[in-house]
């Protein structure tokens, strides 16, 4: 997917659009596997996004100021007998581009259902 | 069973993980294998998780989908580390190597259709043999039918 200057390909979009919508539901901090959960359910997809591709871009998207990451306290997964997670949060730049994300998906949409409407 | 090959699924995409990790700066190397291995535990524990593909066809689908961006991202981290990019090739080549087995595998899959029916044909053409000894030759002649390249099965059938 050839990337357009400044623009966002369209897995870093749905994840923009996706962490976004945790943080409205309290949500402020999300790992890879739960983003990847998130993203099947919302293209309801059989596979999930792969390792690789989901991790380069989450790693795009923190390079990019987007997204902040963080590997939590080492006490948790010790505690709950897990190997620990890197939680990341969206960032305000993050948000905006989401919102600016949905808004083109959004137009999209209006654009492909005048498209469609009978004559 | 299903146990098993969930655990063979995992220990692929660890050995994976560590083959194209090896040799960058740290911690890099180590945070991507931290994560790849946070994300398979989830992964095994979701109930759901499968998604009607099985956890080990779930795991093995996404790191098989995913290996070219495991080879970029490796690319992008080694651009200025001559060691790192000689790993980075000979991981290259061999994941090259790896999908040439894949399709060589499948085109010998595809081959096989036209082998049995040249086997059926060498079968069903005969009437039932009348000794022992010509059921062995044919046989031997219906196991050379299944592996007589294409181009030459009209000669045997001449032959015959």
């Amino acid at each position: 997917m050839r990337r357009k200057p400044g623009g966002l390909v369209p897995l870093e979009a749905a994840i923009c659009i996706t962490a976004a919508k945790l943080q409205r539901d309290a949500t402020t901090e999300f790992h890879g596997y739960q983003i990847a959960r998130l993203l099947g359910d919302a293209s309801e997809r059989r596979l999930l996004t792969a390792y690789g591709t989901l991790y380069r871009a989450l790693g795009r998207l923190e390079n990019m100021g987007l997204l902040r990451s963080r590997w939590e306290d080492p006490d948790i997964p010790a505690r709950e007998n897990r190997p620990g997670r890197r939680l990341y949060t969206l960032t305000a730049a993050g948000a905006v581009a989401a919102r600016a994300a949905q808004q083109a998906s959004a137009q999209a949409a209006r654009r492909a259902r005048s498209r469609l409407a009978p004559a | 069973m299903n146990r098993v090959i969930v655990h063979l699924a995992a220990i692929l995409v660890r050995g994976w993980t560590r083959a194209y990790t090896s040799g960058l700066p740290e911690p890099l190397g180590t945070e991507r294998r931290l994560e790849i291995e946070s994300d398979t535990w989830e992964l095994e524990g979701d109930p759901d998780g499968g998604r009607g593909l099985g956890v080990a066809g779930q795991m093995l689908g996404r790191l098989l989908i995913g290996v070219p961006h495991d080879l970029l991202w490796r690319f992008e981290h080694a651009a200025d580390d001559v060691a790192a990019r000689r790993v980075a090739a000979t991981v290259i080549v061999l994941a090259l190597f790896l999908a040439a087995l894949w399709t060589g595998g499948g085109a010998l899959f595809d081959a096989r259709p036209m082998a049995a029916a040249r086997v059926a044909d060498c079968v069903n053409t005969a009437e039932p043999p009348h000794s022992r000894a010509e059921l062995r030759i044919r046989i031997m002649d219906c196991t050379g039918a299944f592996f007589t390249p294409d181009r030459n099965v009209e000669a045997v059938r001449s032959r015959r």
